[in-house]
């Protein structure tokens, strides 16, 4: 495929098509960035909430507890608390994660690493952002509904999630949101897929790619296949709740009968496990490329870390099984699934050898994004571990709903994919802002939050192995788990120290951007083509097209004479 | 058709062509993933049910669905003979087809209501409307870009823009008819 130059833009001139409206996939990234930083606040804010209630039931939270829940003195109310787990949930992943990951660094990152001036459709770049706003503000729209928000969990399986389960507007308007958020990342991933194979630089091959961009490119295609089956999904379920049909009620609850709940269990989960990796490819992109820059050498097998995002891409189509097996599956399916969630394994731990290989022996640079990679490694080293445990149908029977899956999905989803986002905003601050933020602070936020998190996690796992089930709004009514109230308490002070840390982020990210301290194009001296121009990066981005001759890992190499890395953009040195 | 060049650059407006067939080339993709799931959810009911139709309902004529078929595959038809001769004349008659086809949808509804069969009466009824009106929205965006092409046809300024235009809608409106064969096929003959 050949790539093709695209002309110069006028540089935009009024407020409005600057930065509200703007074509610039610099400045549509950015756009992102801020409205996922803000559901992260959201959805952080109502997971506080959460823990308080379930460390301290029956108490009031302080100052936040008053002004929310005035009716029941601050006390969250056991329906207010259904919500707020799904809100949370929902938010997280499809609010916050997705618009960071995806929309921001893969806006932001896609032509800049393949050296193109634009995405190949701005337009649609553009609408892709505005119309994941509307489907922002139909989500938050349930929050003020008479009978609140959707309440049935983020999976919301029928028939919780059907007019019997939760009768209130706010679950069309979630159903609704996800359908709007869906068109949304449809018309991105279309965008990133063919910008990704048609507009690389001349001589960039697809592995002569920083691995980031094989990330976002696996998670654009994975988008672009299973964003419609949850569509298809919310499509019946919203005719179920508003037009009266019974796709998803069986029995004695349809009064016409024929309707089957486990339906929407399985499209939901053929959506929602490549799902999981459409949110923790990207991060694995940036964290494998990360870790190449600041130990300074050559990704180890980067080919193969390229061809392991292909093979985990395809895997992950085929085992959403292993979410249901409780579902009285025929045992050949769910020994169907097993193996094939377990040949995950395979891929996933060449994946950590390469990590591991790249570090190894390597002069590392300790700085704030490079914490944040290694971080990556360890919890989602801890959280794939913990899944094989899920993917065996004989410990999932008993652990199944509990907080153990809490745990895990957090490590890995949550845990991993927030730290690699961390990382990437470190890492490219300079080039989105034209500045640095302080690396002090970078490194006690990563401290704290990485002591934070992983008590809240470990300790979810330590509650669930105890028996402590997921959603339950008082867990200690009953009797045998009384004994998890002090484990409860502890994740409950890691989950506000956590919390806390992030303040440190917000006012680092915000001062270093108010400060406005400009910093040179290539502070942290690496060659991908992104460092190659100024900083913050230039409207048009490259004034001439760059013309690649090597990799994006060259670094350390013997032959280099007065740096220690080289430019993609020259003849690879050799000794 | 752009040649393949690697590591050469090519003028923009060429491969823009291109590049704009791929990106509906994954639209479309997607967009049958949505009908695939639909007709997962379809055959799962079918074939968990004892009888089908179930519930006692019988199968509805298939008069209008047929009259449907018909119109729908001359339309795609005659947009076949306008991506190659590029005569306006067919063009007027694809999109009039096309009005057709939606005007035959209308009284396959209609028929469906003097049978009694509305959107909450049994899953068979349910199925059929959720199909018919999922596929009818589309035809509707379709109809709309179909009047953009005429539109585009009468002011061809942008030969590049218009290539590309006529490309697109002429996938979606193929890929549209495709679908409404297999939903022929599947929910009304057999």
């Amino acid at each position: 495929m050949a790539s093709f130059e695209q002309h110069i833009h006028d540089k935009p001139t009024t407020f409005i098509s600057k930065y509200i409206f703007s074509f610039d996939h610099k400045v549509i990234g950015k756009q992102y960035l801020w409205y996922g930083i803000f559901f992260l606040l959201v959805g952080g804010l109502m997971a506080l909430l959460i823990r308080w209630t379930l460390a301290f039931p029956g108490h009031a939270m302080p100052i936040v507890g008053h002004l929310l829940f005035p009716a029941t003195n601050g006390v969250v109310p056991p329906d207010s608390y259904a919500m707020l787990f799904t809100m949370h949930g929902t938010i997280m992943i499809f609010f916050a994660i997705t618009p960071i990951l995806i929309g921001a660094f893969g806006n932001f990152c896609i032509p800049l690493m393949i050296g193109a001036r634009d995405m190949v459709f701005p337009s649609l770049n553009m609408m892709s952002f505005w119309v994941a706003v509307v489907s922002g503000l139909l989500l938050l729209a349930g929050l003020i509904t008479p009978l609140g928000a959707a309440a049935g969990g983020w999976t919301s399986y029928p028939t919780l999630s059907t007019l019997l389960g939760s009768p209130g507007v706010g679950q069309t308007l979630w159903t609704m949101s996800i359908f709007v958020l869906g068109i949304s990342s449809l018309m991105g991933a279309v965008n990133y897929i063919t910008t990704i194979i048609v507009l690389r630089a001349p001589g960039m091959g697809y592995f002569d790619m920083p691995l980031t961009i094989w990330g976002v490119w696996m998670t654009s295609i994975l988008n672009a296949i299973f964003i419609p089956v949850l569509g298809a999904g919310c499509l019946l379920l919203i005719f179920d709740r508003v037009f009266g049909t019974t796709f998803f009620l069986a029995g004695a609850t349809a009064t016409q009968g024929g309707g089957d709940p486990l339906l929407f269990q399985h499209v939901f989960w053929i959506f929602g496990h490549p799902e999981v990796y459409i949110l923790i490819l990207p991060g694995w992109g940036i964290v494998s490329d990360l870790l190449s820059f600041f130990a300074r050498k050559p990704a180890f097998g980067a080919k193969a870390t390229a061809m392991c995002m292909v093979s985990i891409t395809v895997l992950s189509t085929v085992v959403y099984g292993h979410h249901m097996f409780t579902t009285q599956m025929s045992p050949l399916l769910t020994q169907t699934f097993m193996t094939l969630t377990m040949t995950i394994s395979i891929p996933s731990a060449i994946f950590f050898v390469n990590w591991l290989g790249t570090l190894w022996k390597g002069s590392i640079r300790f700085t704030s994004p490079m914490l944040f990679s290694i971080g990556v490694i360890f919890v989602f080293g801890l959280g794939g571990l913990t899944g094989l445990y899920l993917a065996t149908v004989t410990t999932d029977l008993y652990l199944h709903d509990t907080y153990f899956v809490v745990g895990h999905f957090h490590y890995t989803m949550a845990a991993s994919v927030l730290l690699a986002g961390f990382a990437g905003i470190y890492f490219w601050m300079p080039k989105m802002f034209g500045v640095l933020m302080n690396e002090f602070w970078g490194k006690v936020h990563f401290w704290l939050s990485f002591l934070g998190l992983n008590g809240v996690f470990m300790g979810m796992m330590l509650a669930g192995y105890g028996g402590m089930h997921r959603r339950l709004y008082d867990p200690f009514v009953y009797e045998f788990l009384q004994k998890l109230i002090p484990v409860n308490t502890f994740i409950t002070y890691s989950s506000l120290l956590m919390g806390g840390a992030q303040v440190i982020f917000v006012i680092n990210f915000i001062y270093s951007i108010v400060k406005n301290k400009k910093v040179e194009d290539n502070p942290w001296e690496v060659g991908t083509l992104e460092w190659t121009i100024p900083s913050p990066a230039p409207h048009y981005n490259f004034k001439e097209i760059p013309v690649v001759k090597c990799g994006p890992h060259e670094l350390g190499n013997p032959a280099l004479k007065d740096r220690d890395f080289q430019y993609q953009t020259e003849e690879l040195v050799r000794g | 058709m752009v040649p393949e060049m690697a590591g050469e650059i090519l003028v923009e407006k060429e491969a823009r062509v291109h590049a704009s067939g791929l990106a509906m080339t994954i639209v479309l993709i997607s967009f049958s993933m949505l009908f695939a799931t639909m007709f997962m959810g379809y055959f799962l009911f079918r074939v968990n049910a004892p009888v089908w139709p179930p519930l006692g309902m019988e199968k509805i004529n298939v008069f209008w669905p047929t009259i449907s078929t018909v119109t729908i595959l001359i339309s795609s038809l005659f947009y076949i003979l306008f991506e190659k001769k590029r005569t306006l004349g067919h063009l007027y008659i694809c999109s009039a087809f096309g009005v057709i086809f939606m005007i035959s949808q209308l009284n396959l509804w209609g028929f469906l209501k003097t049978e009694g069969y509305y959107l909450s009466t049994g899953i068979y009824a349910s199925l059929i409307y959720s199909f018919t009106w999922t596929h009818a929205a589309h035809i509707i965006l379709a109809l709309v870009l179909l009047g953009y092409v005429i539109f585009k046809v009468n002011r061809p300024h942008d030969k590049v823009r218009f290539e590309i235009i006529i490309n697109s809608v002429g996938k979606f409106w193929h890929f549209l008819g495709l679908v409404w064969i297999l939903m022929y096929l599947t929910l009304f003959i057999f």
